[in-house]
């Protein structure tokens, strides 16, 4: 943890000094926007799904500030927004988040409570009640966000044959087979958390340079256990 | 300064210091705050959960009073009822009541396996989809899936006798490989989330 904090105070100086540094391109995240456009381009919904876990899960924490963005970047380009919940404490702080997004855009008057909907709380009818909002209100791109089980194969797969682009922005790491077999664009591992930086603000973005370096050091940590204990010292 | 913002901003990272540093130095005084936090937390959530409940009622009722036609909010109207119906079911008995049993075994549970069962058919066409061969990537990913799928048969063995070992290494070496890998930088991934969340960067899961 104090290396971690480290990381991030070292990569808060380097901003301040102006020094140079290079992050990796992640498709999913590069093409938030443009898949944004294209539905207001199409005069086509975006839905965002919020997942299946309680709101106090780490995929439902990560997802809760690409949902702002999202919700701001809706309300700039004036594409409709459909933001699907599966449990009920989700339910006003979605409403929140997405009123907060259309207010930083502007254009508060143009919220409307209707665009944060209740499913179930049952995964399979969560699910199912999204396929029928994707058929119905013909919805151009799905943005797949926070915890999934089992059942994010049908969402993913039956999304995309509904003719409407997926993008999976998540850190679920048991069902990313079936994401990357499913969906358009995808988010592996930790860039799922690393999203709401990448998408932020320059001062956010190097944190993720901070991610990459400790992601060396670990790297180099498991070199250094894989030789020692070979060698028989541990 | 908003306070509206800042106050639970602070009390966010206050409590995530205290539960943070009980969990890297026991101290039986953090012990008892933290064991109080979580009741809070228990009892915050189920209030969430209410308000999240009523929410979803008060909404339906304005659209029911919005769309005046019956048969566009049949389905409204519908959800209502269930719910009134399974709020009293739940009200009257609890989760293990006959009732309760006989609405969760003949409706519930066949309805949730049905659709379990038609993951298989997404499966299938998801699949399809990631079979096709049109770079040297997808050729190997072919190549491997082919091996442990017949491995993976019952049959399998009599198919192609040297599949079963194959499959087993592919999975135990390049697949539980990849998988780690996957598995520890989405930890790094959450430390670092964590952290930001912590050092105020991340100010949007705050509402802000």
């Amino acid at each position: 943890m104090l290396l971690t904090l480290a990381c991030i105070y070292i990569s808060s100086l380097m901003t301040k000094r102006k020094i140079p540094y290079k992050i990796r391109d992640i498709g999913a995240l590069d093409s938030v926007d443009d898949a944004i456009a294209r539905c207001a381009e199409m005069g086509r919904p975006v839905l965002v799904s919020l997942g299946k876990r309680a709101v106090r899960h780490q995929d439902s924490v990560a997802a809760v500030p690409i949902l702002s963005y999202i919700a701001t970047k809706c309300a700039e380009v004036g594409s409709e927004l459909i933001t699907c919940t599966c449990q009920p404490e989700w339910q006003p702080l979605a409403e929140t988040i997405v009123e907060e997004g259309f207010r930083v855009a502007g254009v508060q008057e143009a919220y409307n409570p209707d665009m944060v909907r209740f499913i179930s709380p049952m995964g399979y009818a969560y699910v199912t009640g999204m396929l029928g909002i994707v058929n119905r209100e013909k919805v151009g791109t799905t943005f797949m966000l926070g915890g999934y089980g089992g059942e994010l194969l049908i969402l993913s797969e039956g999304t995309g044959l509904l003719d409407s682009m997926v993008l999976s922005i998540n850190g679920v790491y048991s069902q990313v087979y079936s994401i990357i077999i499913s969906a358009d664009y995808t988010t592996i591992g930790e860039e799922g958390y690393a999203a709401s930086a990448y998408l932020g603000t320059e001062e956010q973005r190097i944190n993720l340079f901070a991610s990459d370096v400790l992601k060396i050091v670990s790297i180099a940590a498991c070199v250094v256990g894989i030789i020692l204990t070979n060698l028989g010292v541990i | 300064m908003s306070y509206k913002r800042e106050i639970p901003v602070m009390l966010g990272t206050i409590i995530i210091v205290i539960l943070l540093v009980n969990y890297v130095i026991e101290v039986s005084f953090l012990q008892n705050i933290e064991n109080e936090l979580t009741s809070w937390a228990t009892i915050i959530a189920s209030f969430a959960l209410g308000q999240g409940f009523f929410n979803i009622l008060t909404i339906t009722y304005k659209r029911i009073k919005r769309e005046p036609n019956v048969v566009n909010n049949l389905p409204k109207y519908t959800m209502i009822l269930v719910v009134a119906f399974l709020t009293v079911i739940g009200l009257a008995g609890t989760a293990n009541s006959p009732l309760y049993e006989f609405w969760y075994v003949t409706l519930q549970f066949p309805v949730h396996q049905t659709l379990n069962g038609l993951k298989i058919f997404f499966l299938a066409s998801a699949a399809y989809r990631a079979m096709r061969v049109t770079s040297i990537d997808s050729a190997l990913l072919v190549a491997s899936m082919m091996v442990v799928a017949i491995s993976a048969t019952p049959l399998g063995e009599m198919i192609w006798p040297g599949s079963t070992a194959i499959s087993s290494w592919i999975l135990d070496f390049p697949g539980s490989g990849a998988e780690r890998a996957i598995i520890l930088t989405a930890g790094i991934g959450i430390i670092i989330f964590g952290a930001r969340v912590l050092l105020w960067k991340e100010r949007r899961v705050y509402g802000g």
